[in-house]
C-alpha cells in the first residue's frame, strides 16, 4: 500500500474523528481532538504540539479560503510503526497554483503564518490535490518514532 | 504588539488562563503568539524570558500552589509557542534565501546585459554619435549597438527584450551575435528589411513563446544623405529636420521578433542633411511616469529634442536622460536607453 492509498481507504473506525470546520472555535476543537488522539497513539508533548500546529494551519486554511470543510483523523500504521493520519477537505475555491502555494513566503505575505509549506515540514507524508474552483484535499501523516 | 510590555502582558494572560483552565483555546493562542514573534522580530531568548517572568509572577501571587505541577504544565504552553515560532522562522528564512538568490540572479543578468553594450562608439566622419543605457533594477532588457561599415556608413540598432533576469540576458547575447554575424555581408547590413526578416526567422525557431524582442534597425549612408530603416514592433525613431526645425516620426509596420515565422518586414527610406538628428529610444523613456502616473511621452521627447538640437550627440543623450529621470523622480522600473546620431 502506497503512502497515498491509505488516505482513500476506509480509515480505522475505532479511532476516527470527524470535525466540521467553519470557524475559529472549530479550529480549537480540531486541535483538542488531534492532541488527544496523538497522545493516545503515544506521541510526546513536542510532537503533540507539532501535530496540533499542523492541524491548526489546515483548519485555518479551510476557514479563511473555503468558509467550511471537514477534517478527519485516525490512528494509522506505516512501515511497522503507528502514525496519525489527517485529511482536510473542502469545496472552496481551490488552489490555482499548488507549486506557488507550497513556496515559502507565499502565505506570509498575507499575514497568515506558516501555511502549507510549514505543515509539510511538520509531518512525514504530505499530499495535496486541488484545482481552481474544485476545492482542496490535503492528507498528512506523522509517524511515531518508535517501533510497534 | 511591538509596544514594550504588550506581549508580556498577553503572555501573562494566556499562561494564567491555561494554568487555571488548561484549555486547548489557550494553546491555540500560544500558537498564534509564536507565529507573530518572527514578524515582530522577537527572538527565542526573549520568548523564554517572557515565559520565565510570567511564571515568576504567578508563583509570587500564590506561593502555596503545587509548584512542580504548575511548572511542568506551563512548559506545554512554551512548547506550543516555540513550535509555532520555529515553523514561522523556517518559512521566513527560506523565503529570505529565495529572495536573495533572485536578487543575485538579477544582478548577474544586469551585468551580462551591460557587458553586451558597445564599449566605444565608432568614429565616423560626418557623424556625431551618442548613446547611454540606464539599467533598471527590476526588469528591462534594453539593447543597442552601433557598427561602422566601409568607414563612412553606420548601422544602428536598438531593441528591447521582454522578460527579465538571466533568460532575457541570454536572449540579448544571442541577438547581439546573430546581428553581428548578419552584418558581414553588405546586402544584409545595407538592407534593413532583409536583415530583420532573416533575424526573425532565425530567432522564431528557438525563442520561448513567453519572450519577444522589439528592434529598430537603421542603415545610414551619410555621403548620399539617405538612410533605410525597418522596425519590428519598436517605438518610432525621431528624425529632427534642421531645414524645417521639427521632428518627424519614423515608423514601419512590423510585428515583434520571434512571434511569426516567414513574416516579411517593411523597409522605408529617409533623407537626411547636415544638422539633422536621429533619436533612437526604448519605451523606458516614453513610458517613464511621474508621481501622478503621467507618462513622459513621445511629444515631450520630441519637444526636448527640438529645443536641444544644438547640443553634441552625447550631450543631447544625457540631457534627455536627465529630463526623464527628473520626470520619474528617479523611480524607474524599465531600462532607459537613448542613442543619438547627429549629421554634421
Amino acid at each position: 500500500m502506497s503512502d497515498l492509498e491509505k488516505f482513500y481507504l476506509k480509515p480505522d473506525k475505532n479511532t476516527l474523528k470527524e470535525i466540521i470546520v467553519e470557524n475559529e472555535w472549530d479550529i480549537v476543537v480540531a486541535r483538542q481532538e488531534g492532541r488527544e488522539l496523538a497522545r493516545q497513539i503515544g506521541f510526546n508533548e513536542v510532537d503533540q504540539a507539532r501535530i496540533t500546529t499542523a492541524l491548526s494551519e489546515l483548519a485555518r486554511n479551510i476557514v479563511s479560503y473555503a468558509g467550511s470543510g471537514q477534517i478527519k483523523m485516525w490512528k494509522g500504521e506505516s512501515q511497522g510503526r503507528f502514525s496519525i493520519c489527517i485529511i482536510a477537505e473542502d469545496n472552496g475555491p481551490g488552489i490555482q497554483d499548488i507549486k506557488l502555494a507550497l513556496q515559502d513566503g507565499y502565505s506570509t505575505s498575507k499575514g497568515l503564518g506558516a501555511g502549507l509549506p510549514g505543515v509539510k515540514r511538520l509531518v512525514d507524508t504530505f499530499f495535496i490535490k486541488s484545482k481552481a474552483g474544485q476545492g482542496c484535499f490535503v492528507a498528512i501523516e506523522k509517524i511515531l518514532r518508535r517501533n510497534l | 504588539m511591538t509596544e514594550e510590555g504588550a506581549l508580556g502582558s498577553l503572555y501573562d494572560v494566556i499562561l494564567r488562563d491555561y494554568l487555571i483552565e488548561g484549555s486547548e483555546a489557550d494553546l491555540y493562542s500560544a500558537l498564534n503568539l509564536g507565529k507573530i514573534c518572527v514578524e515582530e522580530e522577537i527572538g527565542p531568548d526573549e520568548i523564554v524570558g517572557l515565559h520565565l517572568s510570567s511564571i515568576k509572577k504567578l508563583v509570587n501571587e500564590s506561593p502555596q500552589e503545587n509548584l512542580s505541577k504548575l511548572l511542568l504544565k506551563s512548559l506545554n504552553l512554551l512548547v506550543e509557542v516555540m513550535v509555532a515560532y520555529g515553523l514561522s522562522y523556517r518559512e521566513y528564512h527560506e523565503a529570505k534565501i529565495q529572495h536573495q538568490q533572485l536578487e543575485k540572479e538579477l544582478q548577474i543578468a544586469k551585468k551580462i546585459q551591460t557587458s553586451l553594450l558597445p564599449r566605444q562608439l565608432p568614429q565616423i566622419a560626418g557623424m556625431d554619435l551618442g548613446a547611454r543605457m540606464i539599467p533598471a533594477k527590476e526588469v528591462g532588457g534594453d539593447y543597442y549597438n552601433l557598427l561602422a561599415f566601409e568607414e563612412d556608413k553606420l548601422g544602428v540598432w536598438i531593441g528591447d527584450v521582454s522578460g527579465k533576469s538571466i533568460p532575457a540576458a541570454m536572449l540579448i547575447s544571442m541577438l547581439k551575435y546573430a546581428l553581428q554575424a548578419f552584418t558581414f555581408k553588405k546586402e544584409m547590413y545595407s538592407e534593413p528589411e532583409k536583415l530583420v526578416t532573416q533575424l526573425n526567422n532565425l530567432i522564431v525557431k528557438d525563442i520561448n513563446p513567453e519572450y519577444f524582442i522589439t528592434l529598430f534597425y537603421t542603415y545610414i549612408d551619410i555621403k548620399r544623405g539617405e538612410f533605410f530603416f525597418t522596425a519590428a514592433g519598436h517605438d518610432p525613431v525621431i528624425h529632427f529636420r534642421r531645414d524645417r526645425m521639427r521632428c518627424d516620426e519614423l515608423r514601419t509596420d512590423g510585428v515583434v521578433l520571434g512571434v511569426l515565422e516567414d513574416y516579411v518586414y517593411e523597409q522605408k527610406k529617409g533623407i537626411c542633411a547636415a544638422g539633422d538628428i536621429l533619436v533612437f529610444y526604448t519605451d523606458g523613456v516614453t513610458e517613464a511616469r511621474d508621481t501622478s502616473g503621467n507618462q513622459f511621452g513621445l511629444s515631450r521627447l520630441k519637444a526636448m529634442v527640438s529645443k536641444n538640437a544644438d547640443l553634441t550627440a552625447q550631450d543631447l543623450v544625457d540631457r534627455l536622460i536627465n529630463h526623464v529621470l527628473n520626470h520619474s523622480q528617479m523611480k524607474f522600473f524599465d531600462d532607459i536607453t537613448l542613442v543619438v546620431v547627429k549629421m554634421k
